[in-house]
């Protein structure tokens, strides 16, 4: 599952689950233009490039998470405007605008699970205040509670019990090194007795997770693990857990992985030949040994299975936890011949792992059943080199994002793919005319919307992917894309987009009808007698 | 020629009868308007259907002058309220409206109020409906339609003590005055006060085909249902803040025939890159408004300020067209997704015209719209069928020897041609919009103001000099001009239908009591013509 922030203007970077994606390319939000061996569209001559004695290659790029979208709950789509210091959102089924106030400065939000209602926070970055928004029928609630930590990110339980205010330093541009950004805020949402409560984590926190049970909160940061006790009477932090004996590691240069129970981090260091599995109970840790340096690591959806890429030898493996605690050395180990794969992409309801490299020039696609006693590696020839792959939720389908330009030779500066994963057909591939801003795929994998941009030409396009019949319909947009998303409830798509009043475009998945929306506050301002 | 008969015997006639009933009487005084002072202040002429209307308010009147088909005037006094504020007419000049604020103040109950008089503008003019109003305000608009007039208050409306200027009074002109028609509206205001009125075609909106008034403000937009004018309008607030948007202009479309959620009312504002198009959608399904349909606006940005817009068909269907002068192009904004073309016409056009009906639509269905530019010497016809996403390539250029100031349409059979007034208004382009050509006019030293006739045949121009003592006429069909001398100067000249079906050319002597001077409008010549001096001495009941 992945958790998005919506945001005006900033792109956020999102957290897979309880996964945390912090490899150095993340908050670029671009793609670089890999070069691409030769003509020969296979690129099978350059697969091998990194692991055989070639040039090292550079780190893979876990470029998914750049694609996030602005917060969509059930019906609404919720957008904040610093400036204005208001939140619009707007009913994806009727398209109405409402503009509601917040504090001074909201800027950036958060959907709020809640079975009865859309609810949605939104951090005022200068009332040092968050306020939360419930809309259900014609009500319409706002709340505020206090946030002295401020922050520019959020991290939302499960169950919309709980929601932390944290500062993300990779948001930041230059950020002092003294600046740590320890202090965040833990928010009780339970419904009539709202309270916040100011507490201090470790160093430049990357990420904060809950565990399944709502119980615990983690902050991962370069201290270790922070871990956050929510069933006493306040939040508090408990203990720490060191994930290193190196703490002045580099933060960002890893991916830890927290089992959805809260027992276990998964550490995954770039360089380093092991995993660490550390219990968040005790401290206690466990290394996992590979014969080269894992580049890629993505715990299944279920948190019974660490997919661990291991490009240099093209071998896959599959650590069951918690059995790989107890037994470190008994694992899976897949090996994969005939493409490069440095990086996975788990389906969030499939036990199939997507495997690729956006290392180098590579155009094949692997399949990986993670849930097979003995997997056996199905392999996807492409036309271009991949470089980001968005499975739909079941898996039957991928979108992959392509280089098409530098050596390729197209005259695309990107391209896409729509791939039939569980049916052997052919993949249906489209070169795109601006390079991809942001991607989202329908839950029930019936769409996915591919958000181009490039404001220097300007060209602007939404590319609408259908499934199975893999048509892709091509529609200009107004201006500069932020991001896409998906409004299940109503059936829609969306990708909002640059402009100083706000701009919105949505599709209806149905008729393939588009609408604008552009200045969400003038929108509100409609008065018709029905309020005199 | 004929000198001035028919208005002194009139006036003698007046006079004898006057005399006698005041001796009859013994003491009664003679009427207030043989004591009333000389003030041709705003009391143009106007060139309606049949008539001449000049208003000679200090008599609370009009003097209505049509023509008979030997040229002699038949001056018909039509009484208007007290204190006179302003007229209109009909586009097809068959209808002359006269607004009066009444007695102000008004103390007594014999003090007049005030008043809307709709007046027969034919060649056997009379007072038709007059409308008793509840303020007395001085603006007025006419419906293009002729269906409704809207009564407004003006900036000099600043007598009265208390006033609501957004109080405005929407008159049925197709309805007789009864107690529920003229209507009064109150306009919600959020500071702003009315500056200006579109009356829309009829749009197929959610609810059904309606008319909509659209008031603009200094600072917002207000929709009035004229179907339904008792609702409480729709007000769109552009205005939030600091930000000070005032809207100039609008432009509206229905959209597809057969479909109610297309139409739409762009509006464009002052010192502002942004025009805002209002798609007038059904309304929530869970919203209390009394109105069926609301408009969703969206602000787009057209990259410069547009001087001037309307919608407009392409082979990519519909578009805002807007001008935007200052990129020297022509934008064209698809309204359901914001996005915009841009199409170069290498000048800066301020000024736009869609002319399909008269040219005929592109091979692709696309529009013709003729620009023209107040700061640049050319005009361009662009063809809208092949812009889309394409360079663009039907972009005819005009270069002429002067930007235009403004353009007269002419009305069939000549409608393929325009009259392009230059601003030296010592050269006029007659432009066939067919053969696009553009044939130069020149109007002497001094300039000339520049008519069309109502039946498209003929376009007079009147020297701009004062007591220049001619008038031009130009056959638009053959662009021969013909120079007609007259014995006095002219200050305006109106081609109008006589009684025996002829036209005639009255010509107006605007010194001291104002005199005309009638001719053949088709073969006028002086020796044919009838001279009338004295004219605002006429005509006393």
């Amino acid at each position: 599952m992945k958790h998005t922030y919506a945001l005006l203007s900033v792109l956020a970077l999102a957290s897979i689950g309880s996964h945390f994606a912090c490899s150095a390319g993340d908050a670029s939000g671009e793609f670089s233009n890999d070069g691409f061996g030769g003509n020969d569209p296979g690129g099978l001559a350059s697969s091998g490039e990194g692991g055989q004695g070639g040039a090292p290659l550079p780190p893979e790029e876990e470029l998914e998470s750049n694609y996030s979208a602005p917060v969509a709950t059930g019906n609404y789509v919720w957008i904040a405007n610093p400036a204005s210091g208001r939140v619009a959102y707007i009913d994806a089924v009727t398209l109405e605008v409402n503009v509601v106030e917040a504090g001074n400065a909201p800027t950036y939000v958060a959907a709020i699970p809640d079975p009865d209602a859309d609810v949605a926070i939104v951090l005022n970055v200068l009332s040092y205040d968050a306020t939360i928004l419930r809309a259900k029928g014609t009500e319409f609630t706002a709340e505020s509670l206090p946030v002295p930590s401020s922050g520019n990110s959020w991290s939302v339980a499960k169950d919309g019990r709980w929601a932390i205010a944290w500062t993300d330093s990779r948001r930041i541009e230059k950020a002092d090194p003294i600046d740590g950004f320890q202090d965040i805020t833990v928010l009780d949402l339970k419904t009539g007795a709202m309270k916040s409560t100011p507490i201090t984590v470790g160093y430049r926190p990357v990420a904060v997770a809950f565990d399944s049970a709502q119980t615990r909160a983690f902050a991962i940061t370069q201290d270790g693990i922070s871990v956050v006790a929510l069933d006493g009477a306040a939040p508090t932090v408990i203990k720490n857990i060191k994930l290193s004996d190196q703490p002045t590691g580099d933060a960002n240069a890893r991916d830890v992985a927290i089992t959805p129970d809260g027992s276990y981090a998964l550490v995954r260091r770039d360089g380093y030949e092991t995993i660490n599995i550390v219990s968040l109970l005790d401290g206690t840790k466990t290394n996992v040994t590979f014969l080269a340096s894992p580049t890629d690591m993505d715990l299944s959806p279920d948190g019974k299975t660490a997919v661990v890429v291991v490009r240099d030898t093209s071998e896959v493996g599959l650590l069951p936890v918690p059995g790989i605690v107890s037994d470190p050395l008994n694992f899976p180990l897949v090996s994969i011949s005939g493409a490069l794969v440095g990086s996975a992409s788990l389906a969030p309801k499939s036990p199939l792992a997507l495997l690729y490299t956006n290392a180098t020039a590579n155009p094949i696609v692997t399949v990986l059943d993670t849930s097979a006693p003995q997997p056996s590696p199905k392999q996807i020839q492409l036309w271009a080199p991949v470089k980001a792959v968005f499975p739909t939720e079941d898996a039957a389908y991928a979108i992959v994002l392509h280089d098409a330009g530098g050596n390729v030779g197209s005259e695309y500066p990107a391209a896409m793919s729509v791939v039939p994963i569980a049916n052997d057909l052919p993949a249906k591939l489209m070169g795109l005319d601006s390079p991809v801003v942001s991607v989202a795929v329908a839950p029930n994998g019936s769409q996915a919307l591919v958000a181009t941009g490039d404001e220097t030409k300007p060209i602007y396009r939404l590319y609408v992917a259908s499934m199975p019949s893999l048509e892709v319909k091509k529609y200009n947009l107004a201006s500069q894309p932020i991001a896409a998303g998906i409004v299940a409830g109503a059936d829609r798509g969306y990708v909002a987009q640059k402009h100083p009043d706000g701009r919105i475009t949505f599709i209806d998945f149905k008729t393939g009808a588009l609408r604008t929306l552009t200045g969400f506050e003038l929108a509100s301002q409609v008065i018709d007698g029905s309020n005199p | 020629m004929k000198t001035s008969r028919s208005i002194f015997q009139g006036l003698t006639l007046v006079v004898l009868a006057g005399s006698t009933a005041f001796a009859a009487a013994g003491c009664d005084p003679r009427s207030p308007e043989w004591s009333a002072y000389l003030d041709k202040t705003g009391a143009l002429p106007v060139g309606l259907q049949g008539s001449v209307a000049i208003v000679d308010h200090p008599t609370n009147r009009v003097l209505m002058l049509p023509v008979e088909g030997d040229l002699t005037l038949v001056p018909t006094a039509i009484p208007i309220g007290h204190g006179f504020a302003n007229t209109r007419t009909t586009t097809d000049g068959k209808r002359f409206f006269v607004l009066t604020r009444g007695d102000v103040p008004r103390k007594k109950s014999t003090d007049q109020g005030p008043s809307l008089q709709v007046i027969d503008g034919g060649s056997s003019p009379k007072a038709l409906d007059k409308y008793e109003l509840t303020d007395p305000l001085s603006g007025l608009e006419i419906d293009p339609q002729a269906e409704f007039a809207v009564v407004y208050p003006s900036a000099s409306d600043t007598e009265t003590f208390v006033q609501n200027p957004n109080e405005l009074i929407l008159v049925k002109l197709q309805e007789a005055p009864s107690a529920s028609n003229p209507v009064p509206i109150s306009l919600r205001s959020f500071g702003g006060r009315p500056q200006a009125f579109t009356f829309t075609p009829e749009l197929e909106v959610p609810g059904g085909k309606r008319r909509l008034l659209v008031t603009s403000t200094d600072r917002d937009i207000a929709l009035v249902d004229l179907s339904a004018p008792d609702k409480p309008e729709i007000t769109v607030k552009l205005t939030g803040g600091a930000d000070v948007l005032r809207p100039v202009g609008t432009a509206v479309t229905d959209g597809e025939a057969g479909v109610d959620t297309d139409a739409r009312i762009a509006v464009r504002m002052a010192n502002d890159n942004n025009v805002i198009v209002m798609d007038l959608l059904p309304k929530p399904a869970n919203s209390d408004s009394p109105h069926s349909f609301l408009p969703v606006p969206n602000i787009n940005d057209v990259g410069g300020v547009p001087t001037d817009m309307a919608f407009v068909n392409t082979d990519g269907g519909l578009r805002l067209a807007a001008l935007v002068p200052s990129k020297k192009s022509l934008t064209l904004l698809e309204p359901v997704t914001g996005t915009t073309t841009d199409v170069d016409l290498g000048a800066p056009f301020d000024r736009m015209t869609v002319v399909t009906d008269i040219v005929g639509e592109t091979t692709n269905g696309g529009d013709i719209a003729l620009v023209w530019s107040t700061s640049s010497a050319n005009v361009a016809f662009v063809a809208l069928g092949v812009t889309i996403g394409k360079p663009y390539k039907s972009v005819e250029r005009v270069e002429l020897t002067e930007p235009v100031s403004s353009v007269l349409d002419v009305p069939a059979p000549n409608a393929h041609l325009k009259i392009l007034v230059l601003p030296s208004r010592k050269n006029f382009i007659v432009l066939d919009l067919l053969t696009r050509t553009a044939s130069p006019i020149l109007a002497g030293s001094g300039g000339a103001n520049a008519n069309v006739s109502r039946n498209g045949e003929r376009a007079w121009l009147v020297p701009q000099a004062q007591f220049a003592n001619s008038v031009g006429q130009l056959n638009l069909a053959t662009l021969h001009p013909k120079n007609v001398y007259l014995n006095y100067g002219v200050t305006n000249a109106f081609e109008i239908e006589r009684r025996d079906g002829g036209r005639a050319l009255v010509a107006i002597h605007g010194a001291g009591t104002m005199g005309a001077t009638v001719f053949d409008a088709q073969n006028p010549a002086l020796d044919r013509s009838t001279e009338y001096l004295g004219l605002l001495l006429g005509e006393f009941q």
